[in-house]
């Protein structure tokens, strides 16, 4: 039981240092909070609504997203898509991760 | 829907004010996106059971609003170490002035009454002086801009402080504190007749005692404390370092002495002025003020060193660098 425990904060831990890079690179086209939830779900990556959405702030406040809101029917709805900035950056860590997962992939495999 | 609503309420209570509204409304559009879903997936209306669903997937309201928040600390990780070093040299200092101040008060005052209100007001003064700090370190906190941590290039591993050895003692000095607590335990209590003033009148030399017999009241105590210098001194002198069992033992040695000095202020007259009878009534008279206050000047100044020594070791016990382990290598 503690071993799950330990295994599931440190999965969290290394779930969360990709969120990130998923985000920015699921929203190359613009999307709701709800809608990233369940596409990033559907694709495979399941990710906690209470690290996403402030997440999708935290973004925003670095300047790597844009939103604004729009209205469909009678629903306002919130907006994201990937900043300039934050495309640029994209393009850094994915090159980044490619290396990452190079080098694990070469560690774990010995 | 009432539901939604509460939760909302509840998550903007704890959320700070900049943004709240817009926060909100973003998570009310998740929240009923969400149902919407549900709703669709159920292939009905949505109702309580579905809506109480969907917030307990999207979380407790106080950790939703937490999330939207930087952490925040009374006393953060920047500050914690310095905090936690000035709580534990202030509230040692506190222990100490009590204990001197018990010593002091013990020649009027009866010793259990005394013990109890010294432990009363050392509470008090701990809790008070705790209070201070932690709310100095907490103003500091919030005011204190955060500093930018240096770029690992600007950093030169040459600009690392020296290491202070401070287990390592000083051999001579120690040999010399075991004679001299040697020669005074001899002398104090074997050759008390020693400790005289010597004179000549009418061409015979004549001899008074120095102290009073107040003074040889307290020579027993002193004499404690001489042995117990000589057994940290030997000690020292086998170890070659200061291990936190034997700095704790210094600390117990110079409390007491503490503790006799300010029991020697605050008592009788020590020098038996009585000794220099050599002049008239009223030079006698001014002598005796002037040698009483001249003694109990340097008492005060054996206090204040005795203190601050005290002070040092506590603060070196303190110090991350000064672990038994590091005294090891030493």
């Amino acid at each position: 039981m503690e071993q799950d425990n330990l295994f599931n904060n440190i999965t969290l831990e290394l779930r969360r240092g990709v969120i990130v890079l998923a985000v920015l690179n699921h929203l190359q086209k613009d999307q709701y909070g709800y809608s990233i939830l369940k596409s990033l779900s559907e694709q495979g990556l399941e990710v906690d609504q209470g690290t996403l959405y402030p997440l999708l702030r935290r973004l925003e406040g670095q300047g790597l997203l844009q939103s604004s809101w729009r209205v469909e029917g009678d629903r306002p709805r919130r907006y994201y898509v990937i900043s300039p900035t934050g495309a640029s950056l994209l393009e850094r860590m994915k090159d980044e991760w490619n290396r990452l997962v190079e080098t694990l992939n070469r560690m774990l495999s010995d | 829907m009432q539901l939604i609503e509460r939760y909302l309420a509840e998550v903007g209570e704890n959320l700070p004010r900049k943004n709240r509204g817009d926060i909100l409304a973003e998570i009310r559009s998740n929240l009923e996106d969400a149902l919407e879903s549900r709703s669709q997936a159920a292939g009905r209306e949505a109702d309580e059971e579905m809506v109480v669903d969907v917030l307990k997937a999207y979380g407790k309201p106080e950790k939703v609003a937490q999330g939207y928040q930087e952490p925040r600390y009374l006393i953060g990780p920047r500050l914690y170490p310095i905090f936690w070093l000035v709580v534990r040299i202030v509230l040692s200092v506190l222990v100490i002035l009590s204990a001197v101040r018990f010593g002091i008060a013990l020649a009027s005052e009866p010793a259990v009454d005394l013990a109890v209100k010294t432990i009363a007001d050392l509470g008090a003064g701990c809790l008070s002086a705790l209070g201070n700090i932690v709310f100095i370190f907490a103003i500091l906190e919030l005011t204190l801009p955060k500093w930018k941590e240096k770029d690992d290039e600007d950093w030169d591993p040459r600009t690392l402080k020296a290491i202070e050895i401070d287990g390592r003692i000083n051999v001579a000095g120690s040999i010399v504190e075991i004679v001299l607590g040697l020669v005074a335990l001899l002398v104090f209590n074997f050759y008390p007749n020693l400790l005289v003033i010597a004179y000549t009148r009418d061409g015979a030399w004549i001899t008074a005692p120095l102290f009073t017999e107040a003074f040889f009241r307290y020579v027993p105590f002193m004499s404690i404390i001489w042995i117990a210098e000589i057994i940290k001194n030997i000690l020292l002198l086998r170890q070659r370092v200061f291990s936190p069992g034997l700095r704790w033992y210094a600390i117990g040695v110079s409390i007491a002495s503490l503790v006799l000095i300010g029991m020697i202020i605050s008592g009788p007259a020590i020098i038996n002025v009585q000794s220099f009878n050599i002049i008239d009534v009223q030079t006698m008279q001014t002598l005796s003020t002037l040698m009483d206050a001249i003694v109990r000047g340097a008492l005060v100044i054996a206090l204040v060193v005795e203190s601050i020594e005290l002070i040092t070791t506590i603060v070196k016990m303190f110090r991350k660098d000064d672990s038994p382990i590091f005294e090891k290598k030493a």
